[in-house]
This record gives C-alpha cells, sequence and structure tokens, in this order.
C-alpha cells in the first residue's frame, strides 16, 4: 500500500515540478468591440470570454496546443500555440457570413449574469406576429399579446415598466404603461437579441427590474463584402403578407447597411363564433375577430467607418404601426358594431397607429487595451388612437378639426451615454459609465388620458470584474441614479360643468375635474450587485447573483385621475410614491456536455415598495366607471425556478422548458395580476438530411407547451383554464449553384385548440387565444 | 457529487418554500348580480315609474352596489350635433351599501317626461368587502306615447 502511495507523491511532485505558463487572450469582433461568452478551448482546458472579451488558462506546460474559439454568431477561430513562456494574445472573430447559416439554437454562454443569447435565425424562424411574442420559447420569458401584431416581453412575470428594452446600448423609449400598446422594434432586422434575466440595474438603470431585453442591430459586415437577404412571408390566421429586405456592403473600412420590412394583415381567426361577456353573448362573425387587421412597415440605414483605434457608426430607424381595436374592448360591447362589415382587412374606428423614429450615432476609440465609447441617441414615439367622436358628456361638443383623434401622444427622448473600458490585468477590469437622457411628453386629442410631461435622468455606474483563478470569476457593480419629472397639470373644466349640472358638489366635481395635478418630484436611487460565477471542470458551472433593482414611478402612476380604457378602469395616481425597490438572488446550476445539457434556475425577489393598483372599494361618479383603482406600494415577493434540458442523440434533438412563479404582494398576500402559471415546453427535432447535393440541415419539428390553470389570480382577474397547445414545422435550405435559399413551413396551434392565455390583453373579455395558423417563409440570400 | 448533493438540497428548500399554501387563501370571487327588473329590453313609457329589482350574493361578504342609467343611443356614437329637439338624454345613477352574503335593492326611479327615447343601459356593479367587483347591463328601451 505504502509503495503505491509513495509512487503517487513522486508522480504529484514531478508533475508540479513543471513549469507552469498562462495564456490569456482578448477576443473582439470585426469592428474591435468584445465578444463575451465565446467558449475557448486549449486542449482540454476549456474557459470562456468575460464581458470585456478576457479569458485566461493558467496551470499550462510547453508545448503546442491546438487553439479553439466558438461563439453562436462567429464562425470558428482555430490556431495551433506555442507556449514558451506566459502568452498574452489577441483573437478577432469573423462574423458568420450569412446568419441564417447558423442553426437555430439559442446558446447559454457561461457569463456571470443569468442571459440568454437568442440569435438571428431563432427569432424569424420563430416568428409568430411580433418581436416579443418570437421570444416565447425563451425559459423565463412570455409575452403580454395584445391581438396578432403586438406583444411586449415579460419575464418571469414582470412586464410593461419593469422590463428595459434596449436597442444598441439605448434604452428604447415608447409609452409602456398601456396595456394595448406591442414594442416598436422590427424583428426582422435584429442581428442578436440577449435577455438578461434578474436585475440588470447597473448597466441599464431604471426598470430593470424583471429583466433586459438587449437588441443589437448595428454590428460591421464582414470586411470587403456584399451580402443581402430577401425574406417572404405568408400566415393563414390572420392572412398576413410580408416581405423584409437587407443589404450591407464594406469596401475596408466604410460600410453601409440597409433593410426594409412590411407586413399586412387581416382580421384575426379565433376559435369560437360566442363570446360569454358581462352575460351577453357577443357573436365572432366567421370566426375572426373584427376589425383586428393591420399593418406594420420598417426601414433602417446605416452608415460607419471602422479603423484600427476609431470606430462610428450612424443609424436611422423608422417604425410605423397601425392596427385596429376590437370594438367589443372599449366599454360595453354593442351588438351593431360587431356585425359583419363583409372586409376582413379594413382597419376602421376605433385603431392606433404608431411612429418610432429612432436615430443614433456612435463613437468607439481604442487605447491599447482600454476603450472609450460615446453614444447619442434620439427617439420619437407618436401615438396616436382614433375613434369617432364620443363622449357622456353632454356639454362636449365634436371638435371642429380632428374630430376622430381620440388621444394623441408625442415623446421625444435625447440620450447621450459614455463608458469607459479599463484593463488593469488580464485578472482584472473595471466599466465605468454616464448615462443621461432628457425626455418630453406632449398631448392632443379629444379625451385626456396622460399629462404632458418633462422628465430629466443621469447615472452613473462602476462595474468591476475579477477573475481568481480558472475556476472563479466574480464582478461588482455600484450604479447611483437622480431623475426628475415634472408634470404638467390638466383641469376638465367640461367635466367639472357636466358634473355639476348633474347635480354633484362642487368639491367633488373639482375633485374629478382635477384630471392631473402640477407635480414636480425628484428620485435618487443607489444600487448595487455582486456576481460569482465558479466552473469546477468543463460540465459543471454555478453562477450566483445579488443585487438590488429600481423603478421610478411614471407620470399615470403619480398623476391619473380617470378611465383608462385600456383597462376599462378608474385609476387614480399617487403623487407620493416613491421609486419601485427590488432585491434579487438568482442562482443557476448548470451541466454541459457533447449530447446533454442541463439547467436548472431557482430565484427570489423581494420588492420593499411595489407599485400596484389597488381596488378602493369606492365608486366612481363617472359612468362607464365602476370601483376607483388606486396606485399604492406595498411589499411583495417573488420566487420560481427555470428548468432546461437539450439532449442530443443520433438525429433527434429534444429540448425541454419548465418554468414556475409563485409571487403576492405582501399588504393582503393577493397574488400579482397577468402572472403566468407554471408551463412546460418540449419540441423534438430531427433532421432528415445533414447535407446533399441539393439540400441541406432539412429537418422537422414537433413541439407543445402546456399551460396550467392558473388559479393564483389578482382581484378582478380570471381563471384561466390549463391549455395545451401543439406545433409543427419543417425547414430546408436548398443549394443552386451559389445561392442557398432556407424554406421553414410550420403550423402553430395544429389542432385549433380553443384555449385562452393568462397574459392576455383580450383575457379580460373572454377572449381565446388565436387558432391554427399556417406560416410559410422563403430567406433568399444574395 | 458533492456539489450535485447541494444543488439538490437548495432546490428541495425553494421548492418547499415555494409550495407552502397560505392558511387564509385571499377572496377572488366576485359577488353575483341577478337583474329581476327592469327585463332586458324592456320598455318603459317617459314620465312613468321604472321599478327596479336587483338580488346580489357573495361568498364572503357583500359591501356596496352602483346603479347606472345611460342614454346608448344607436351604438355609443353620442353626437351631440345631432339632437334637434327638447328631449335630452336622461343620466341616473345611485349608490347604496349592501351586508351579508345576500341582499336585495327595491327602488323605483321615475323617467323624466323629457327624457329623449331610445335605448338605454341599465348598469348595476357590484363590490364585496375584498374588492372584487362585477358587473351586469340590460337594455332598456324608453318611449313616448
Amino acid at each position: 500500500m505504502y509503495k503505491h502511495l509513495i509512487s503517487l507523491l513522486f508522480a504529484v511532485m514531478g508533475y508540479c515540478g513543471y513549469s507552469q505558463f498562462t495564456l490569456s487572450g482578448t477576443i473582439v469582433d470585426a469592428e474591435q468591440k468584445p465578444v463575451s461568452g465565446a467558449v475557448v478551448q486549449l486542449g482540454q482546458h476549456q474557459t470562456s470570454s468575460s464581458s470585456e472579451g478576457f479569458f485566461t488558462i493558467s496551470g499550462l506546460s510547453k508545448g503546442n496546443f491546438t487553439l479553439s474559439v466558438t461563439h453562436i454568431n462567429y464562425q470558428e477561430y482555430l490556431r495551433i500555440i506555442e507556449l514558451k513562456s506566459n502568452l498574452h494574445i489577441k483573437i478577432q472573430l469573423l462574423p458568420k457570413l450569412n446568419l441564417l447559416e447558423e442553426v437555430a439554437v439559442n446558446s447559454t454562454s457561461q457569463t456571470i449574469e443569468n442571459t440568454e443569447k437568442i440569435s438571428n435565425a431563432s427569432i424569424t424562424t420563430n416568428f409568430s406576429g411580433s418581436l416579443a411574442s418570437s421570444l416565447e420559447n425563451t425559459a423565463g420569458v412570455n409575452a403580454f399579446r395584445i391581438g396578432s401584431g403586438a406583444a411586449k416581453p415579460i419575464i418571469r412575470g414582470l412586464g410593461h415598466n419593469r422590463v428595459a428594452v434596449a436597442v444598441n446600448g439605448i434604452k428604447h423609449q415608447g409609452q409602456p404603461w398601456g396595456s394595448d400598446h406591442g414594442l416598436e422594434i422590427d424583428a426582422f432586422s435584429t442581428e442578436e437579441v440577449e435577455v438578461i434575466k434578474g436585475a440588470a440595474s447597473i448597466r441599464y438603470g431604471s426598470d430593470a427590474i424583471g429583466g433586459a431585453l438587449v437588441i443589437k442591430n448595428n454590428s460591421a459586415p464582414q470586411k470587403d463584402s456584399i451580402q443581402g437577404n430577401i425574406t417572404l412571408l405568408g400566415r393563414s390566421v390572420n392572412q398576413t403578407i410580408g416581405a423584409a429586405f437587407d443589404l450591407k456592403e464594406r469596401k475596408n473600412k466604410l460600410f453601409y447597411k440597409l433593410s426594409a420590412s412590411y407586413l399586412d394583415y387581416g382580421d384575426l381567426k379565433t376559435t369560437t363564433d360566442t363570446i360569454v361577456y358581462l352575460t351577453r353573448n357577443i357573436p365572432i362573425h366567421n370566426r375572426k375577430l373584427k376589425n383586428t387587421a393591420g399593418m406594420e412597415w420598417n426601414a433602417m440605414g446605416q452608415i460607419g467607418y471602422m479603423g484600427e483605434n476609431y470606430q462610428s457608426t450612424f443609424l436611422l430607424s423608422n417604425n410605423r404601426t397601425k392596427a385596429g381595436f376590437f370594438p367589443g374592448a372599449h366599454g360595453v360591447p354593442e351588438l351593431n358594431r360587431l356585425q359583419d362589415d363583409k372586409n376582413s382587412r379594413n382597419i376602421n374606428y376605433p385603431y392606433q397607429q404608431v411612429n418610432h423614429l429612432t436615430v443614433q450615432n456612435s463613437h468607439q476609440w481604442n487605447f491599447s487595451e482600454n476603450k472609450v465609447s460615446i453614444a447619442l441617441g434620439y427617439q420619437n414615439n407618436r401615438r396616436q388612437e382614433m375613434s369617432e367622436f364620443h363622449t357622456h358628456y353632454a356639454n362636449q361638443n365634436t371638435p371642429e378639426s380632428h374630430s376622430d383623434v381620440e388621444l394623441d401622444f408625442n415623446l421625444t427622448t435625447w440620450s447621450a451615454d459614455t463608458t469607459l473600458m479599463l484593463h488593469h490585468s488580464s485578472f482584472s477590469q473595471t466599466e465605468l459609465g454616464l448615462q443621461s437622457h432628457y425626455q418630453q411628453n406632449t398631448i392632443k386629442g379629444y379625451n385626456f388620458l396622460l399629462p404632458e410631461y418633462k422628465q430629466f435622468a443621469t447615472g452613473m455606474f462602476a462595474l468591476h470584474h475579477y477573475k481568481l483563478s480558472n475556476q472563479i470569476k466574480f464582478n461588482l457593480g455600484v450604479r447611483y441614479d437622480y431623475a426628475s419629472i415634472s408634470l404638467s397639470g390638466f383641469y376638465d373644466t367640461i367635466l367639472y360643468d357636466y358634473l355639476t349640472s348633474q347635480n354633484y358638489s362642487q368639491e367633488i366635481a373639482n375633485q374629478y375635474a382635477l384630471r392631473s395635478p402640477e407635480l414636480s418630484k425628484n428620485f435618487s436611487n443607489l444600487n448595487g450587485k455582486m456576481g460569482l460565477l465558479y466552473t469546477p471542470d468543463e460540465k459543471w458551472s454555478v453562477a450566483l447573483n445579488l443585487g438590488s433593482s429600481f423603478r421610478t414611478p411614471t407620470a399615470i402612476e403619480l398623476g391619473a385621475n380617470g378611465i383608462h380604457h385600456g383597462s376599462f378602469r378608474h385609476e387614480k395616481g399617487d403623487s407620493s410614491l416613491n421609486s419601485e425597490k427590488g432585491y434579487t438572488a438568482d442562482l443557476q446550476i448548470g451541466f454541459s456536455s457533447d449530447k446533454f445539457r442541463i439547467g436548472v434556475n431557482p430565484y427570489l425577489y423581494y420588492f420593499s415598495n411595489f407599485i400596484y393598483l389597488k381596488p378602493s372599494g369606492a365608486f366612481s361618479i363617472l359612468p362607464h366607471a365602476g370601483q376607483i383603482y388606486q396606485y399604492a406600494q406595498t411589499r411583495a415577493l417573488l420566487s420560481g425556478g427555470e428548468f432546461e434540458s437539450e439532449i442530443t442523440w443520433n438525429r433527434f434533438q429534444t429540448t425541454i422548458i419548465a418554468e414556475y412563479i409563485y409571487n403576492k404582494q405582501l399588504k393582503d398576500n393577493y397574488p400579482l395580476p397577468f402572472t403566468p402559471p407554471f408551463n412546460l415546453y418540449t419540441k423534438v427535432n430531427y433532421t432528415l438530411i445533414r447535407d446533399s447535393k441539393h439540400l441541406k440541415n432539412t429537418e422537422i419539428y414537433f413541439s407543445g407547451k402546456y399551460f396550467a390553470t392558473q388559479n393564483r389570480i389578482a382581484q378582478n382577474e380570471e381563471i384561466t383554464p390549463a391549455s395545451f397547445v401543439m406545433d409543427l414545422g419543417f425547414s430546408t435550405t436548398f443549394k443552386f449553384g451559389k445561392t442557398t435559399p432556407k424554406l421553414i413551413l410550420s403550423v402553430q396551434n395544429l389542432w385549433d385548440t380553443h384555449y385562452y392565455s393568462h397574459t392576455s390583453f383580450y383575457r379580460a373579455l373572454e377572449i381565446p387565444e388565436q387558432g391554427r395558423n399556417i406560416q410559410v417563409m422563403l430567406q433568399i440570400p444574395f | 457529487m458533492k456539489p450535485f448533493k447541494h444543488v439538490l438540497a437548495i432546490i428541495t428548500t425553494l421548492t418547499l418554500f415555494s409550495c407552502s399554501s397560505d392558511s387564509t387563501s385571499p377572496d377572488t370571487e366576485k359577488p353575483t348580480i341577478s337583474i329581476v327588473k327592469p327585463t332586458d329590453e324592456q320598455s318603459v313609457l317617459s314620465g312613468e315609474n321604472l321599478t327596479i329589482e336587483i338580488a346580489f350574493s357573495d361568498n364572503v361578504e357583500l359591501a356596496s352596489y352602483k346603479i347606472e342609467i345611460h342614454y346608448s343611443g344607436d351604438g355609443h356614437s353620442h353626437n351631440r350635433l345631432n339632437s334637434q329637439n327638447e328631449d335630452i338624454p336622461w343620466n341616473y345613477h345611485s349608490e347604496g351599501n349592501l351586508s351579508g352574503k345576500n341582499d336585495i335593492i327595491h327602488s323605483t326611479v321615475q323617467v323624466p317626461i323629457n327624457a329623449e327615447h331610445g335605448m338605454y343601459h341599465f348598469g348595476v356593479y357590484a363590490l364585496d368587502r375584498a374588492g372584487n367587483q362585477n358587473i351586469q347591463w340590460v337594455e332598456l328601451d324608453v318611449e313616448h306615447e
């Protein structure tokens, strides 16, 4: 026995006797921007690059090694390394020439933060009407749907103002408070989407409580290349016809990109002939939801300069949407407004139209390993809701002009962000940032909902990354934010006169006529985070993130007073509201091998100041209004978990994703509204042909999504019964000489299942989800 | 396998925590409203008395109600410029308290002699102690002799 021990000891000593070297490096892309989450393999050692693109592998002995660097958006990088001493290298990854060549698979990189990267191929093949709904099968992500063409992302049951959306680093500023507003971003022109789950406040400031949706569409094309795509789309569920086009060219240091898309759709086909709402039978003629037709067009142009140490881009994009509202969605449904108008493509009153214009200019300078970047942005969001003039107040006259403009909001935002990346060593880097924006909202229209306001916000943060060893990385961050908002008051004299004529006292008439108070308020917030990643070997990884998050109250939460037709309620703001504050703990445990991947992700959120609408128990005196809902603050708790698994066996690939959320506000223990129930998603993908003469990547799949009954409901929500919906799909890439068009056929809701979604705007009206959809998409690269 | 054991312990704890049932589940059941009088599409003459009878019930405790009558015309396009005659649309509202698990409201309301004739919405809102709200509407036809 001792003989074995001694030889073991010698072996160990002998091993330790060899010189140990370190290989470290920086991984950047074509425009010198760091690539995070790239998998670096050297012999038996494996690690991944940090958010600054740095990696280190120590404990290496002398010799020749093959270095391989892979990442879903880039071509594989291979290099033979001769190691004689400590070595630091710089690696530049080339973008995949054709984004469509990627397999539509999501990747969970080994970064400290809980992020999931979704490729453009995945978004377009899973396209189901909007960007947010294409992300629904990502663990932890759901979509709050408004009919067929609009949706907003929900991360872990938190949506609207609790998910920050950033485009090329700049926060997207639409009107997120509304339940009938979607995300004004073109799904087709996105290059990379990253979903950050959990508090992302250090980099994104206010609103990044549930997480953040980080969209990138400004990357530079490969040097000396010209490439484009044409996409054609058809969807049967609402007779969509759509087309998208993009072209990008780069000659040495200069490049340009152009993209455009257009979608036109008719009324949405559902799975029922009648809806029972407020005990009345509402007919749904031809099973189509009347007036839910719409259209959307997008256009984007970008030019840029890619130098050795200086890069700059200028981007201009516009999104325009017009979509009808189901006439039964506003007020008491009138049977004569729901009569079949024999035209499923017309958009009649009431409808919404939005135009979102974005202008972005960014600059980046590299000083050896350090970087300075500046991003300037301008956004204008013009949202109008059109409806034939109607009023409950006999003394309100029809406006002389624009008598069909019910609401008209014009929101303009100017932003300026600066980031500094300091590289101290290959083990330690610091990121410093300063972000500010100024926002102005003006209103028009015969109906009042949201006051005019001006808002200024600024934040500064520091995020320090440290690699302790090959197995342990951690980061620490701190951020300070200051915001000030000033609301213009609005006094409704028409309402005052009407109420006094109805014999209400002057005092009461006054209270109701003050639709929004004149208010100026400041908010100061300090937040921090700590993250740790432990990778004992190439297969296991454990990450823990602890942090705080916040959001400043919206103009509606502070100063509303009146009926919000989007939620059919009289909502009353509270000017004494403080910033919402949350604390998150998120744990990820993952195991990944060649053919098998599994991840478990439990999390816990505690809100010390959660803003919600509390039913007051007091009736509103306004016509068509029930009780007044009062914005209030309370403590709240949210917990849950996600489970993901991927198994590859022969030509089969099986994916299983399960999510569960449990939440409640701690005032009277009611669950939070619009919380998705437990759900399980399974997909089986079979590769028929990998690569043959005329076809490659020919695959078929079928998938099923099960939602459990949601009976943990808030007051005045409906219990949503369980559902199981199946999808089927087929995709293949053709090879015609140099052209490789891709065809994707899919059938969503295969069995035309009649089911409800708990996170749908139309749930309150007992409107079921859409029926069977047969979708055809053809992508032709050139 | 040691890390796996710790992992399992954490998951189990969190699962147990989240699955713990509340001893008192909050009340999310809406009160029910039964509009006995007027009946749907009932006709009433202007100047006449309208009899109202509404029955309410709740699983825990009723709190209050609101009755609202307003002109719906021909599909809610209240176009004020069209009003040619002396009649004005009638607006009626009343609120009251409710108690117990079952309660009934009886009242009469006089339809004004100059009420605009046409279709009206007769609506009832009910609230229970927990803030759950229910709404019911019937149509009322106001006619002249």
